[in-house]
């Protein structure tokens, strides 16, 4: 939760400040509220927004598939069917490194879908994946 | 069967296209300023240079073509070439997804052609051989398909497409319409009507795609593949195998109802390019349509949308105001079918065997009106089945039931 809030506020509160700031020391309130304003709201949406989204971001191991929810307004909820899993991916970007934190992400063989888990904690992450790609071997589909 | 065979000694030429090009141009320039009687010695170095450039040019490639070769055996293709770097590609011909004669343009000129061959996995997943003669090509193909040639012409499913059929249903697709409207308009204004040629550009580009990939456009069974070729510019030989279809469907854009036509799109594993995908009927009769999808599916689909099934409650026309009541969704042993339109109409039809995985969406309008949608994922392709705007019970009730 903390990675996604530093990695999306910290740009948008910077960029309204600073538009904020430019028009006040042009002193120009105009370009201050059209610029700013929408930036800070945003921002503000944003602080809102992400810690309900992580709440709704979660996963469940059923013994033949796995659930996937997320989303506050725009809800999905994926049921990945273990022997449809193709190959497993872990990734950790930097903001995700300092925080010990990764993204695992199955992919079938098709492009559309929602399969990804953000934000479980590093070793999680990886016993996830193991135990994820043991049922996909196990319960292999072909195509 | 096993000897290494080699491709046309063009295939260097045709290659290096535009190298080859530009060191023409500079020869010819240089032969130009030479005999146009310049003779200052900078113009002969120019000369010298260029004959240097070409004879270097014609060696190398002639070492190259030496080490280009492929073989067919009974199980996989190798193409072997590269001179400094040699690469070996190698396909198991069980594994093949399709496999095809491609012609482009400027090889077309010299009749020669490319074996295509898809394997599942990406963008770079395929081999291209070549180039080779047509005849050498087609035969390669076949080869590579029935393990030797044949010549057997098959069962005609499609008969070629006239231009009197395609031309005009190239026009009354949505680009069609565009593209005239647009140009009507941009004719009818004296002043901007330059503000309209980029849009006539893509839509007319759009309408000539579309006559480009229903010309002469014919469809044979043979055994257990259906052989397609089209083409007005690019001469296109595709092979399907039946048993790797995962998804049909069928589409009639609003103006072609008119006239009764449908077109027929399918979904195969490691043919997702785009998301046209694999067109088996670009345009055709309702008959040839339900007659392909029987072949292809093992099941005979009416557009004509069923009683029974799943269908959207009435409170649905807020979230999909045109549709709403002609809505459906069939779920049955083998099949899961979704039929849709009230102006244009499409009705789309997957094995519920190649379901990769199943979804359902809630947008914010949905939540207020207790409805959602199933999405159901298939392979890369133009297919996709959903289950639209269900009231919430019975998308639960499907979700659990898949």
């Amino acid at each position: 939760m903390s990675v996604r809030r530093w990695a999306r506020l910290p740009a948008l509160l910077a960029l309204a400040v600073v538009a904020l700031a430019v028009g006040w020391y042009l002193d120009q309130i105009l370009l201050a509220t059209v610029v700013g304003g929408p930036l800070l709201f945003l921002a503000l949406w944003q602080w809102w927004l992400i810690p309900v989204q992580v709440r709704n971001h979660q996963w469940c191991e059923l013994e033949e598939e796995l659930v996937i929810s997320s989303g506050k307004f725009w809800r999905t909820l994926s049921v990945i069917p273990y022997g449809r899993i193709q190959y497993v991916d872990v990734s950790q970007g930097p903001l995700e490194r300092r925080y010990g934190l990764k993204a695992l992400k199955l992919n079938t063989a098709s492009p559309v879908g929602n399969t990804t888990i953000h934000g479980l904690d590093a070793e999680l992450a990886d016993a996830l994946r193991e135990r994820v790609a043991e049922r996909a071997k196990v319960k292999m589909i072909d195509l | 069967m096993t000897e290494f065979r080699r491709v046309h000694p063009l295939t260097p030429m045709l290659r290096g296209g535009g190298y080859v090009f530009a060191i023409a141009l500079l020869a010819f320039n240089g032969m130009t300023s030479a005999a146009l009687g310049l003779f200052r010695r900078l113009d002969l170095q120019v000369v010298g240079i260029v004959v240097a450039l070409v004879a270097v040019a014609f060696l190398l490639s002639l070492l190259w073509w030496r080490v280009t070769t492929y073989t067919v055996t009974s199980t996989e293709v190798v193409f072997r070439h590269g001179l400094i770097a040699k690469k070996v590609r190698t396909a198991r011909i069980d594994r093949a997804q399709a496999v095809e004669v491609v012609h482009p343009f400027v090889a077309r000129l010299f009749g020669l052609a490319l074996v295509r061959i898809e394997t599942a996995g990406g963008m770079s997943s395929r081999i291209d051989i070549g180039y080779l003669r047509v005849s050498v090509a087609t035969q390669l193909r076949e080869e590579i398909l029935y393990g030797e040639a044949t010549e057997d012409p098959g069962e005609v499913v499609v008969p070629a497409i006239p231009l009197r059929r395609s031309l005009p249903a190239a026009l009354c697709t949505y680009s069609g319409v565009t593209a005239i409207a647009s140009t009507v308009i941009a004719t009818g204004l004296d002043f901007s009507g330059a503000a309209f040629v980029p849009l006539i550009l893509a839509t007319g580009l759009q309408v000539w795609k579309f006559v480009d990939g229903a010309y002469q456009f014919t469809a044979r069974k043979v055994d257990n593949t259906v052989l397609i070729s089209y083409g007005l510019a690019n001469l296109q030989r595709k092979t399907l195998r039946i048993n790797r279809v995962h998804a049909v469907r069928m589409h009639q854009p609003p103006l072609w109802r008119l006239f009764g036509w449908w077109r027929v799109r399918v979904s195969v594993a490691g043919y997702g390019e785009g998301t046209t995908g694999m067109t088996v009927l670009p345009v055709g009769s309702k008959e040839t349509a339900t007659a392909l999808i029987e072949l292809l599916m093992g099941t005979v689909v009416d557009p004509r949308q069923p009683e029974d099934g799943l269908r959207s409650p009435g409170k649905a026309w807020l979230v999909s105001p045109v549709d709403w009541s002609r809505q459906r969704f069939v779920l049955s042993d083998t099949y899961a079918m979704e039929y849709r339109g009230r102006v244009g109409a499409s009705c789309a039809v997957a094995f519920r065997r190649h379901i990769q995985l199943a979804s359902v969406h809630i947008g914010p309008l949905d939540r207020l009106l207790g409805l959602s949608t199933v999405r159901l994922a298939l392979v890369q392709g133009p297919v996709s089945v959903q289950a639209r705007n269900l009231a919430m019970p019975q998308a639960w009730a499907l979700l659990r039931e898949i």
